[in-house]
Protein backbone atom coordinates (compact mmCIF):
# COMPACT_ATOMS: atom_id res chain seq x y z
CA UNK A 1 0.00 0.00 0.00
CA UNK A 2 2.92 2.47 1.16
CA UNK A 3 4.67 1.27 -2.49
CA UNK A 4 1.44 2.14 -4.32
CA UNK A 5 1.33 5.31 -2.35
CA UNK A 6 4.87 6.72 -2.91
CA UNK A 7 4.65 5.52 -6.82
CA UNK A 8 1.45 7.03 -7.35
CA UNK A 9 2.56 10.48 -5.97
CA UNK A 10 5.90 10.40 -7.97
CA UNK A 11 3.71 10.21 -11.22
CA UNK A 12 1.80 13.14 -9.85
CA UNK A 13 4.95 15.44 -9.55
CA UNK A 14 5.89 14.47 -13.02
CA UNK A 15 2.55 15.52 -13.91
CA UNK A 16 3.19 18.80 -12.97
CA UNK A 17 6.32 19.40 -13.61
CA UNK A 18 5.49 17.87 -17.38
CA UNK A 19 2.55 20.72 -17.63
CA UNK A 20 4.96 23.35 -16.32
CA UNK A 21 7.62 21.98 -19.15
CA UNK A 22 5.38 22.90 -20.99
CA UNK A 23 3.74 25.97 -20.35
CA UNK A 24 6.97 27.79 -19.31
CA UNK A 25 8.48 29.60 -22.46
CA UNK A 26 11.76 30.57 -22.99
CA UNK A 27 13.02 33.54 -21.31
CA UNK A 28 15.44 36.93 -22.93
CA UNK A 29 18.49 35.96 -21.79
CA UNK A 30 18.84 39.62 -20.78
CA UNK A 31 15.99 40.14 -18.25
CA UNK A 32 16.72 41.31 -15.57
CA UNK A 33 13.31 41.28 -14.46
CA UNK A 34 11.51 38.54 -12.65
CA UNK A 35 8.77 38.11 -15.18
CA UNK A 36 7.14 36.01 -13.06
CA UNK A 37 6.01 32.08 -13.81
CA UNK A 38 2.24 32.65 -13.12
CA UNK A 39 2.64 35.95 -15.56
CA UNK A 40 4.25 34.06 -17.80
CA UNK A 41 1.42 30.72 -17.86
CA UNK A 42 -1.58 33.41 -17.77
CA UNK A 43 -0.08 34.95 -20.81
CA UNK A 44 0.77 31.73 -22.61
CA UNK A 45 -2.79 30.75 -21.96
CA UNK A 46 -4.54 33.96 -22.97
CA UNK A 47 -2.39 33.73 -26.59
CA UNK A 48 -5.01 32.16 -28.88
CA UNK A 49 -8.00 34.78 -27.53
CA UNK A 50 -5.34 37.49 -27.97
CA UNK A 51 -4.42 36.13 -31.80
CA UNK A 52 -8.52 35.85 -32.37
CA UNK A 53 -9.10 39.41 -31.03
CA UNK A 54 -6.05 40.95 -33.21
CA UNK A 55 -7.58 38.84 -36.17
CA UNK A 56 -10.78 40.33 -35.76
CA UNK A 57 -9.67 44.03 -35.11
CA UNK A 58 -7.96 43.53 -38.11
CA UNK A 59 -10.92 41.63 -39.94
CA UNK A 60 -13.33 44.52 -39.05
CA UNK A 61 -10.72 47.43 -39.97
CA UNK A 62 -10.68 45.93 -43.69
CA UNK A 63 -14.41 45.87 -43.23
CA UNK A 64 -14.87 49.74 -42.46
CA UNK A 65 -11.85 50.58 -45.20
CA UNK A 66 -13.96 48.67 -47.81
CA UNK A 67 -17.00 49.82 -47.03
CA UNK A 68 -16.23 53.47 -47.11
CA UNK A 69 -14.91 53.11 -50.29
CA UNK A 70 -17.61 51.70 -51.47
CA UNK A 71 -19.36 54.19 -50.44
CA UNK A 72 -17.38 57.11 -51.39
CA UNK A 73 -17.69 55.32 -55.01
CA UNK A 74 -21.27 55.17 -55.18
CA UNK A 75 -21.08 58.95 -53.56
CA UNK A 76 -19.22 59.51 -56.16
CA UNK A 77 -20.73 58.00 -59.13
CA UNK A 78 -24.21 59.90 -58.07
CA UNK A 79 -22.94 63.27 -57.82
CA UNK A 80 -23.32 64.91 -61.48
CA UNK B 1 31.75 58.17 -8.45
CA UNK B 2 28.16 60.22 -8.35
CA UNK B 3 25.48 57.36 -9.33
CA UNK B 4 21.95 57.96 -9.08
CA UNK B 5 20.41 56.82 -5.98
CA UNK B 6 17.89 54.86 -8.16
CA UNK B 7 19.78 53.65 -10.84
CA UNK B 8 21.43 50.28 -9.48
CA UNK B 9 18.72 47.07 -10.60
CA UNK B 10 19.14 46.86 -14.04
CA UNK B 11 23.01 45.35 -14.83
CA UNK B 12 23.00 46.44 -18.34
CA UNK B 13 23.59 49.94 -17.47
CA UNK B 14 23.79 53.11 -14.67
CA UNK B 15 23.15 56.82 -14.55
CA UNK B 16 25.62 58.93 -13.27
CA UNK B 17 26.45 62.80 -12.37
CA UNK B 18 29.60 64.48 -13.81
CA UNK B 19 29.81 68.49 -13.69
CA UNK B 20 25.91 69.01 -12.91
CA UNK B 21 25.15 66.59 -15.92
CA UNK B 22 23.43 63.34 -16.50
CA UNK B 23 25.07 60.36 -18.16
CA UNK B 24 24.68 56.72 -18.26
CA UNK B 25 26.94 53.92 -18.48
CA UNK B 26 25.92 50.84 -20.73
CA UNK B 27 27.62 47.81 -19.10
CA UNK B 28 28.51 44.32 -20.95
CA UNK B 29 25.02 43.24 -20.35
CA UNK B 30 23.59 46.07 -22.11
CA UNK B 31 25.92 46.42 -25.14
CA UNK B 32 23.56 44.00 -27.36
CA UNK B 33 20.44 45.50 -27.39
CA UNK B 34 21.87 49.04 -27.16
CA UNK B 35 24.09 48.17 -30.83
CA UNK B 36 21.21 46.91 -31.90
CA UNK B 37 19.08 49.34 -31.19
CA UNK B 38 21.44 51.94 -32.56
CA UNK B 39 21.29 49.58 -35.32
CA UNK B 40 18.35 49.64 -36.32
CA UNK B 41 17.63 53.53 -35.65
CA UNK B 42 15.03 52.36 -32.35
CA UNK B 43 16.48 55.35 -30.83
CA UNK B 44 16.60 57.75 -33.27
CA UNK B 45 12.65 57.14 -34.35
CA UNK B 46 11.61 56.72 -30.62
CA UNK B 47 13.01 60.36 -30.10
CA UNK B 48 10.88 61.54 -33.21
CA UNK B 49 8.18 59.69 -32.09
CA UNK B 50 7.94 61.76 -28.59
CA UNK B 51 8.62 58.64 -26.83
CA UNK B 52 11.94 58.53 -25.63
CA UNK B 53 14.56 60.98 -23.68
CA UNK B 54 16.98 62.11 -26.10
CA UNK B 55 20.65 61.19 -25.61
CA UNK B 56 24.30 62.16 -27.37
CA UNK B 57 27.22 59.58 -26.91
CA UNK B 58 29.82 61.01 -24.46
CA UNK B 59 33.20 60.16 -24.42
CA UNK B 60 33.79 57.78 -21.90
CA UNK B 61 36.67 59.55 -19.79
CA UNK B 62 35.82 59.69 -16.26
CA UNK B 63 33.29 56.64 -16.60
CA UNK B 64 33.15 54.35 -14.15
CA UNK B 65 34.85 51.13 -14.45
CA UNK B 66 33.39 48.74 -17.17
CA UNK B 67 31.60 51.22 -19.12
CA UNK B 68 31.80 50.14 -22.93
CA UNK B 69 29.19 52.83 -24.29
CA UNK B 70 28.44 56.31 -22.24
CA UNK B 71 25.88 58.65 -23.34
CA UNK B 72 24.65 62.22 -21.58
CA UNK B 73 20.79 62.74 -21.23
CA UNK B 74 19.31 66.56 -20.52
CA UNK B 75 18.61 67.47 -17.39
CA UNK B 76 15.13 66.74 -15.96
CA UNK B 77 14.04 70.00 -13.59
CA UNK B 78 11.94 67.55 -11.38
CA UNK B 79 12.03 63.66 -10.49
CA UNK B 80 8.85 62.77 -9.25
CA UNK B 81 6.91 59.52 -8.20
CA UNK B 82 3.86 57.56 -9.18
CA UNK B 83 2.47 58.32 -5.72
CA UNK B 84 2.93 62.06 -6.25
CA UNK B 85 0.91 61.31 -9.49
CA UNK B 86 -2.59 62.50 -10.68
CA UNK B 87 -4.89 59.74 -11.77
CA UNK B 88 -4.42 60.87 -15.55
CA UNK B 89 -0.49 61.35 -15.08
CA UNK B 90 -0.79 57.22 -14.42
CA UNK B 91 -2.79 57.25 -16.94
CA UNK B 92 -0.97 58.76 -19.73
CA UNK B 93 2.49 56.79 -18.36
CA UNK B 94 0.43 53.69 -18.76
CA UNK B 95 -0.44 54.65 -22.68
CA UNK B 96 3.11 55.67 -23.28
CA UNK B 97 4.40 52.53 -22.72
CA UNK B 98 1.49 50.63 -24.93
CA UNK B 99 2.67 52.82 -27.64
CA UNK B 100 6.18 52.42 -27.11
CA UNK B 101 5.54 48.12 -27.54
CA UNK B 102 3.01 48.95 -30.68
CA UNK B 103 6.52 50.89 -32.39
CA UNK B 104 8.71 48.49 -31.06
CA UNK B 105 7.29 44.85 -31.77
CA UNK B 106 7.06 45.31 -35.32
CA UNK B 107 10.70 45.94 -35.16
CA UNK B 108 11.76 42.85 -33.37
CA UNK B 109 12.30 44.75 -30.14
CA UNK B 110 10.32 45.40 -26.98
CA UNK B 111 10.55 47.12 -23.35
CA UNK B 112 12.62 45.21 -20.69
CA UNK B 113 10.80 46.48 -17.98
CA UNK B 114 7.36 48.45 -17.04
CA UNK B 115 8.58 50.39 -14.28
CA UNK B 116 6.20 53.49 -13.57
CA UNK B 117 9.27 55.46 -12.54
CA UNK B 118 10.73 55.46 -16.12
CA UNK B 119 8.56 57.99 -17.10
CA UNK B 120 8.86 61.72 -16.18
CA UNK B 121 7.62 64.79 -17.03
CA UNK B 122 10.28 66.79 -19.21
CA UNK B 123 9.56 70.41 -21.03
CA UNK B 124 5.87 69.47 -19.83
CA UNK B 125 5.83 66.15 -21.81
CA UNK B 126 5.60 62.82 -20.67
CA UNK B 127 8.95 60.77 -21.72
CA UNK B 128 10.36 57.37 -20.85
CA UNK B 129 13.47 58.14 -19.35
CA UNK B 130 15.46 54.48 -18.93
CA UNK B 131 17.06 54.50 -22.75
CA UNK B 132 17.94 51.03 -21.93
CA UNK B 133 14.30 49.67 -21.19
CA UNK B 134 14.56 49.03 -25.10
CA UNK B 135 15.84 45.83 -26.01
CA UNK B 136 15.72 42.90 -28.47
CA UNK B 137 12.39 40.98 -28.30
CA UNK B 138 12.85 36.89 -27.47
CA UNK B 139 11.27 35.20 -30.02
CA UNK B 140 8.51 33.23 -29.22
CA UNK B 141 8.48 34.97 -25.46
CA UNK B 142 5.45 35.80 -23.41
CA UNK B 143 6.10 39.92 -22.26
CA UNK B 144 8.53 39.97 -19.66
CA UNK B 145 6.88 43.27 -18.19
CA UNK B 146 3.62 42.05 -18.49
CA UNK B 147 3.71 41.44 -14.12
CA UNK B 148 5.73 44.69 -13.55
CA UNK B 149 2.90 46.57 -16.01
CA UNK B 150 -0.06 45.18 -14.62
CA UNK B 151 1.59 46.00 -11.07
CA UNK B 152 2.83 49.69 -11.81
CA UNK B 153 0.05 50.77 -13.60
CA UNK B 154 -3.10 48.58 -13.94
CA UNK B 155 -3.83 47.73 -10.62
CA UNK B 156 -3.44 51.26 -9.14
CA UNK B 157 -5.52 52.84 -11.93
CA UNK B 158 -8.42 50.42 -11.44
CA UNK B 159 -8.19 50.41 -7.43
CA UNK B 160 -8.13 54.59 -7.66
CA UNK B 161 -11.20 54.88 -9.97
CA UNK B 162 -13.31 52.26 -9.18
CA UNK B 163 -12.74 52.04 -5.17
CA UNK B 164 -11.39 55.53 -4.18
CA UNK B 165 -8.77 58.02 -5.70
CA UNK B 166 -6.55 58.36 -1.96
CA UNK B 167 -5.50 54.64 -2.79
CA UNK B 168 -3.13 56.51 -5.04
CA UNK B 169 -1.53 57.03 -1.62
CA UNK B 170 -1.16 53.08 -1.20
CA UNK B 171 2.24 53.32 -3.86
CA UNK B 172 3.81 55.00 -0.86
CA UNK B 173 3.80 51.51 0.74
CA UNK B 174 3.94 49.49 -2.89
CA UNK B 175 6.89 51.28 -4.08
CA UNK B 176 7.32 48.06 -6.53
CA UNK B 177 3.91 48.13 -7.45
CA UNK B 178 0.73 47.51 -6.02
CA UNK B 179 0.15 43.30 -5.15
CA UNK B 180 -2.32 42.47 -7.90
CA UNK B 181 -4.39 40.13 -4.94
CA UNK B 182 -4.55 43.52 -3.08
CA UNK B 183 -6.02 45.37 -5.66
CA UNK B 184 -8.38 42.67 -6.87
CA UNK B 185 -9.59 42.26 -3.36
CA UNK B 186 -10.45 46.00 -3.51
CA UNK B 187 -12.50 45.85 -6.27
CA UNK B 188 -16.21 45.88 -6.79
CA UNK B 189 -17.11 42.21 -7.86
CA UNK B 190 -18.99 43.79 -10.81
CA UNK B 191 -15.47 45.41 -12.13
CA UNK B 192 -13.48 42.44 -10.79
CA UNK B 193 -14.66 40.50 -13.67
CA UNK B 194 -15.18 42.67 -16.44
CA UNK B 195 -13.04 41.18 -18.93
CA UNK B 196 -10.32 43.39 -18.84
CA UNK B 197 -9.77 43.56 -15.40
CA UNK B 198 -10.54 39.45 -15.21
CA UNK B 199 -7.82 38.66 -17.10
CA UNK B 200 -5.14 40.97 -16.29
CA UNK B 201 -5.87 41.49 -12.64
CA UNK B 202 -8.07 38.73 -11.02
CA UNK B 203 -7.01 35.86 -13.03
CA UNK B 204 -3.01 37.12 -13.16
CA UNK B 205 -3.64 37.50 -9.37
CA UNK B 206 -4.69 33.75 -9.41
CA UNK B 207 -2.09 32.51 -11.63
CA UNK B 208 0.78 34.43 -9.32
CA UNK B 209 -0.73 32.67 -6.40
CA UNK B 210 -1.01 29.08 -7.62
CA UNK B 211 2.55 29.07 -8.93
CA UNK B 212 4.19 30.20 -5.92
CA UNK B 213 3.11 27.19 -3.76
CA UNK B 214 5.15 25.52 -7.38
CA UNK B 215 8.39 27.03 -6.62
CA UNK B 216 9.99 24.37 -5.33
CA UNK B 217 9.63 22.53 -8.16
CA UNK B 218 12.70 22.63 -10.17
CA UNK B 219 11.74 23.79 -13.84
CA UNK B 220 13.39 23.57 -17.12
CA UNK B 221 13.08 25.07 -20.04
CA UNK B 222 11.32 22.94 -22.85
CA UNK B 223 13.14 21.94 -26.32
CA UNK B 224 9.80 22.34 -27.63
CA UNK B 225 8.37 26.09 -26.27
CA UNK B 226 4.85 26.83 -26.33
CA UNK B 227 4.54 29.61 -29.32
CA UNK B 228 4.03 33.41 -28.59
CA UNK B 229 4.13 35.41 -31.69
CA UNK B 230 4.11 38.67 -32.51
CA UNK B 231 0.70 38.81 -33.33
CA UNK B 232 -0.50 37.11 -29.64
CA UNK B 233 1.96 40.47 -28.39
CA UNK B 234 0.35 42.77 -29.90
CA UNK B 235 -3.16 41.38 -29.26
CA UNK B 236 -2.25 41.51 -25.16
CA UNK B 237 -0.95 45.04 -25.83
CA UNK B 238 -4.07 45.94 -27.45
CA UNK B 239 -5.60 44.10 -24.51
CA UNK B 240 -4.26 46.12 -22.07
CA UNK B 241 -4.76 49.45 -23.82
CA UNK B 242 -8.76 48.74 -24.08
CA UNK B 243 -8.58 47.84 -20.34
CA UNK B 244 -6.80 51.21 -19.36
CA UNK B 245 -8.65 53.36 -21.68
CA UNK B 246 -11.66 52.42 -20.17
CA UNK B 247 -10.84 53.40 -16.79
CA UNK B 248 -11.94 56.65 -16.16
CA UNK B 249 -11.82 58.38 -12.63
CA UNK B 250 -15.47 60.05 -11.90
CA UNK B 251 -14.28 63.20 -9.51
CA UNK B 252 -16.97 65.62 -7.71
CA UNK B 253 -17.19 68.48 -9.66
CA UNK B 254 -17.36 70.88 -7.08
CA UNK B 255 -13.50 72.06 -8.13
CA UNK B 256 -14.89 72.63 -11.23
CA UNK B 257 -17.09 75.19 -10.47
CA UNK B 258 -14.78 77.08 -8.38
CA UNK B 259 -13.08 77.60 -10.81
CA UNK B 260 -15.28 78.46 -13.00
CA UNK B 261 -16.67 81.34 -10.45
CA UNK B 262 -12.87 82.14 -9.94
CA UNK B 263 -12.54 82.50 -13.76
CA UNK B 264 -15.77 84.49 -13.87
CA UNK B 265 -15.45 86.67 -11.05
CA UNK B 266 -12.35 88.44 -9.71
CA UNK B 267 -12.05 89.97 -6.60
CA UNK B 268 -9.86 93.50 -6.37
CA UNK B 269 -7.32 91.44 -3.57
CA UNK B 270 -7.14 88.79 -5.97
CA UNK B 271 -5.92 90.92 -8.43
CA UNK B 272 -3.63 92.35 -6.28
CA UNK B 273 -2.09 89.66 -4.93
CA UNK B 274 -2.17 88.64 -8.62
CA UNK B 275 -0.05 91.60 -9.39
CA UNK B 276 2.36 91.30 -6.92
CA UNK B 277 3.00 87.59 -7.44
CA UNK B 278 3.67 88.60 -11.22
CA UNK B 279 5.83 91.59 -10.40
CA UNK B 280 8.06 89.59 -8.22
CA UNK B 281 8.47 86.89 -10.54
CA UNK B 282 9.51 89.11 -13.33
CA UNK B 283 12.22 90.67 -11.27
CA UNK B 284 13.33 87.39 -9.95
CA UNK B 285 12.97 85.21 -13.10
CA UNK B 286 12.58 81.95 -10.87
CA UNK B 287 13.55 78.79 -12.55
CA UNK B 288 11.67 76.27 -10.18
CA UNK B 289 8.39 77.48 -8.19
CA UNK B 290 6.58 75.53 -5.99
CA UNK B 291 3.02 76.35 -5.16
CA UNK B 292 2.31 74.97 -1.90
CA UNK B 293 -1.22 74.32 -1.82
CA UNK B 294 -1.99 74.86 -5.47
CA UNK B 295 -5.56 74.24 -5.36
CA UNK B 296 -7.16 74.81 -8.48
CA UNK B 297 -3.81 76.31 -10.09
CA UNK B 298 -4.12 79.90 -10.41
CA UNK B 299 -1.24 81.27 -9.21
CA UNK B 300 0.99 78.59 -10.29
CA UNK B 301 -0.70 79.32 -13.96
CA UNK B 302 0.50 83.22 -13.08
CA UNK B 303 4.53 81.68 -12.20
CA UNK B 304 4.27 79.71 -15.64
CA UNK B 305 3.29 82.64 -17.61
CA UNK B 306 6.57 84.49 -15.92
CA UNK B 307 8.39 81.61 -18.16
CA UNK B 308 9.17 79.46 -14.63
CA UNK B 309 8.84 75.75 -14.46
CA UNK B 310 6.74 75.10 -11.94
CA UNK B 311 5.58 72.27 -9.48
CA UNK B 312 2.16 72.60 -8.29
CA UNK B 313 1.51 70.94 -4.65
CA UNK B 314 -2.07 70.23 -3.24
CA UNK B 315 -3.12 67.45 -0.70
CA UNK B 316 -6.53 67.24 -2.56
CA UNK B 317 -5.77 64.68 -5.23
CA UNK B 318 -9.18 65.99 -7.17
CA UNK B 319 -7.12 69.34 -7.33
CA UNK B 320 -4.01 67.58 -8.72
CA UNK B 321 -6.22 65.53 -11.46
CA UNK B 322 -7.80 69.08 -12.04
CA UNK B 323 -4.54 70.79 -12.85
CA UNK B 324 -3.66 67.81 -15.07
CA UNK B 325 -5.90 67.96 -17.53
CA UNK B 326 -6.67 71.69 -17.35
CA UNK B 327 -3.24 72.25 -17.89
CA UNK B 328 -3.09 70.90 -21.26
CA UNK B 329 -5.31 73.21 -22.35
CA UNK B 330 -3.79 76.50 -21.18
CA UNK B 331 -1.27 78.18 -22.93
CA UNK B 332 2.15 77.85 -20.82
CA UNK B 333 -0.02 75.21 -18.83
CA UNK B 334 2.76 72.49 -19.70
CA UNK B 335 5.23 74.20 -17.69
CA UNK B 336 3.06 73.55 -14.63
CA UNK B 337 3.43 69.85 -12.83
CA UNK B 338 1.01 69.03 -10.38
CA UNK B 339 1.67 66.50 -7.81
CA UNK B 340 -0.49 65.52 -4.96
CA UNK B 341 1.14 65.97 -1.31
CA UNK B 342 0.34 66.43 2.50
CA UNK B 343 2.36 69.23 3.43
CA UNK B 344 2.39 68.32 6.56
CA UNK B 345 3.52 64.83 5.85
CA UNK B 346 5.68 65.70 2.69
CA UNK B 347 7.11 62.71 0.37
CA UNK B 348 9.88 60.89 2.26
CA UNK B 349 12.71 59.44 1.02
CA UNK B 350 12.13 55.62 0.73
CA UNK B 351 13.19 52.36 -0.79
CA UNK B 352 16.91 50.53 -0.52
CA UNK B 353 18.87 52.34 2.18
CA UNK B 354 15.89 54.74 2.45
CA UNK B 355 17.23 56.86 -0.14
CA UNK B 356 16.39 55.48 -3.64
CA UNK B 357 13.69 57.64 -4.07
CA UNK B 358 14.40 61.34 -2.75
CA UNK B 359 12.13 62.75 -0.29
CA UNK B 360 10.72 66.30 -1.51
CA UNK B 361 13.70 68.60 0.50
CA UNK B 362 15.99 66.17 -0.78
CA UNK B 363 15.09 67.59 -4.22
CA UNK B 364 15.15 70.88 -3.65
CA UNK B 365 15.27 73.97 -2.82
CA UNK B 366 13.11 75.73 -5.32
CA UNK B 367 14.34 79.47 -6.52
CA UNK B 368 11.07 79.98 -5.40
CA UNK B 369 8.31 79.02 -3.10
CA UNK B 370 4.70 80.42 -2.68
CA UNK B 371 2.73 80.13 0.03
CA UNK B 372 -0.72 81.35 -0.31
CA UNK B 373 -3.79 81.18 2.10
CA UNK B 374 -1.72 78.20 3.59
CA UNK B 375 0.05 79.20 6.58
CA UNK B 376 -3.14 79.22 8.87
CA UNK B 377 -3.69 75.14 7.93
CA UNK B 378 -0.49 74.21 9.05
CA UNK B 379 -0.80 76.14 12.06
CA UNK B 380 -4.33 75.33 12.62
CA UNK B 381 -5.34 71.80 10.93
CA UNK B 382 -2.07 70.31 11.73
CA UNK B 383 -0.53 72.29 14.44
CA UNK B 384 2.44 72.81 13.41
CA UNK B 385 4.37 76.19 15.30
CA UNK B 386 4.89 79.02 12.59
CA UNK B 387 9.21 78.68 13.63
CA UNK B 388 8.91 75.42 12.49
CA UNK B 389 7.12 76.18 8.89
CA UNK B 390 9.52 79.44 8.67
CA UNK B 391 12.50 76.83 9.44
CA UNK B 392 10.79 74.02 6.61
CA UNK B 393 10.24 76.76 3.84
CA UNK B 394 14.12 77.87 4.52
CA UNK B 395 14.78 73.92 3.46
CA UNK B 396 12.86 73.93 0.40
CA UNK B 397 13.13 77.53 -1.23
CA UNK B 398 15.28 80.21 -1.45
CA UNK B 399 13.12 83.23 -2.03
CA UNK B 400 9.25 82.83 -0.98
CA UNK B 401 6.30 84.90 -1.19
CA UNK B 402 3.89 83.84 1.97
CA UNK B 403 0.30 85.29 2.97
CA UNK B 404 -0.29 86.08 6.24
CA UNK B 405 -4.10 86.21 7.53
CA UNK B 406 -4.72 87.72 10.54
CA UNK B 407 -6.90 85.81 13.05
CA UNK B 408 -10.30 87.56 12.37
CA UNK B 409 -10.12 86.21 9.48
CA UNK B 410 -13.02 84.36 8.21
CA UNK B 411 -11.22 81.61 6.73
CA UNK B 412 -8.95 81.67 10.16
CA UNK B 413 -11.89 81.68 12.16
CA UNK B 414 -13.44 78.32 10.50
CA UNK B 415 -10.48 76.45 11.60
CA UNK B 416 -10.36 78.39 15.10
CA UNK B 417 -14.22 78.05 16.22
CA UNK B 418 -13.38 74.46 18.27
CA UNK B 419 -10.92 75.29 19.56
CA UNK B 420 -9.33 77.14 22.80
CA UNK B 421 -5.62 76.59 22.52
CA UNK B 422 -3.38 76.87 19.55
CA UNK B 423 0.52 77.64 19.03
CA UNK B 424 0.79 81.25 19.03
CA UNK B 425 -0.45 83.27 16.20
CA UNK B 426 -0.01 86.78 15.54
CA UNK B 427 1.48 89.06 13.03
CA UNK B 428 4.29 89.81 15.73
CA UNK B 429 4.71 86.06 16.38
CA UNK B 430 4.76 85.46 12.35
CA UNK B 431 7.47 88.16 11.33
CA UNK B 432 9.39 87.08 14.60
CA UNK B 433 9.27 83.46 13.02
CA UNK B 434 10.19 84.16 9.37
CA UNK B 435 12.81 86.51 10.65
CA UNK B 436 15.30 84.09 12.15
CA UNK B 437 15.33 82.25 8.27
CA UNK B 438 14.55 84.94 6.23
CA UNK B 439 14.91 88.71 5.55
CA UNK B 440 12.04 90.53 4.64
CA UNK B 441 12.33 92.19 1.08
CA UNK B 442 9.23 93.66 0.65
CA UNK B 443 5.34 93.55 2.02
CA UNK B 444 2.13 94.43 0.72
CA UNK B 445 -0.89 94.88 2.81
CA UNK B 446 -4.68 93.56 1.01
CA UNK B 447 -8.17 95.22 1.46
CA UNK B 448 -9.16 92.66 4.00
CA UNK B 449 -6.10 92.76 6.13
CA UNK B 450 -3.98 89.91 4.87
CA UNK B 451 -0.36 90.43 4.14
CA UNK B 452 1.70 89.52 1.27
CA UNK B 453 5.76 89.56 2.33
CA UNK B 454 8.39 88.24 -0.11
CA UNK B 455 11.71 86.94 1.91
CA UNK B 456 15.41 86.13 1.17
CA UNK B 457 16.35 83.19 2.81
CA UNK B 458 19.42 84.35 5.11
CA UNK B 459 22.82 81.64 4.27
Amino acid sequence: MKKMKKISVSYLALYYLSLLFILFPPVNAHAYLDPGTGSMILQTLLASFMVIGTGIGIFRNKLKIFFKRLFNKEKNNNTP
Amino acid sequence: MNFETASFRDPSGQIFLRDDKIFRSIYSDGVEDFEAARQNSIYEESIQNGYLIEHTEASLTSAPEGSIYCIEHPLIKMITYPWEWSFSMLKDAALLHLDMMDFLIPKGFWLRDANAFNVQCHNGKLLLIDTLSIGKRTENSPWVAYNQFCSHFLAPLAVAAYSDIRTLGLWRANINGYPLDLAARLLPTLKKYSPGLLMHLTMHAHFQKKSQKRQNLKTKTTTRPRKFNDLALSGLINSLRKTISKIKINLKSEIWSEYDSIRTYQSDDVIIKTDFVRKIISRLLPETVWDLGGNTGEFSMTAAQGGAFVMSIDGDPACTEFIYQKRRSQKNGERILPITMDLANPSPSLGWESEERKSLTARGPADLVLSLALIHHLVFSSNIPLNRIAKWFAAIGKYCIVEYMPLDDPMVKTLTENRTEHHPYSLEAFKSAFGIFFTELESMQLNNNRILFFFKRKN
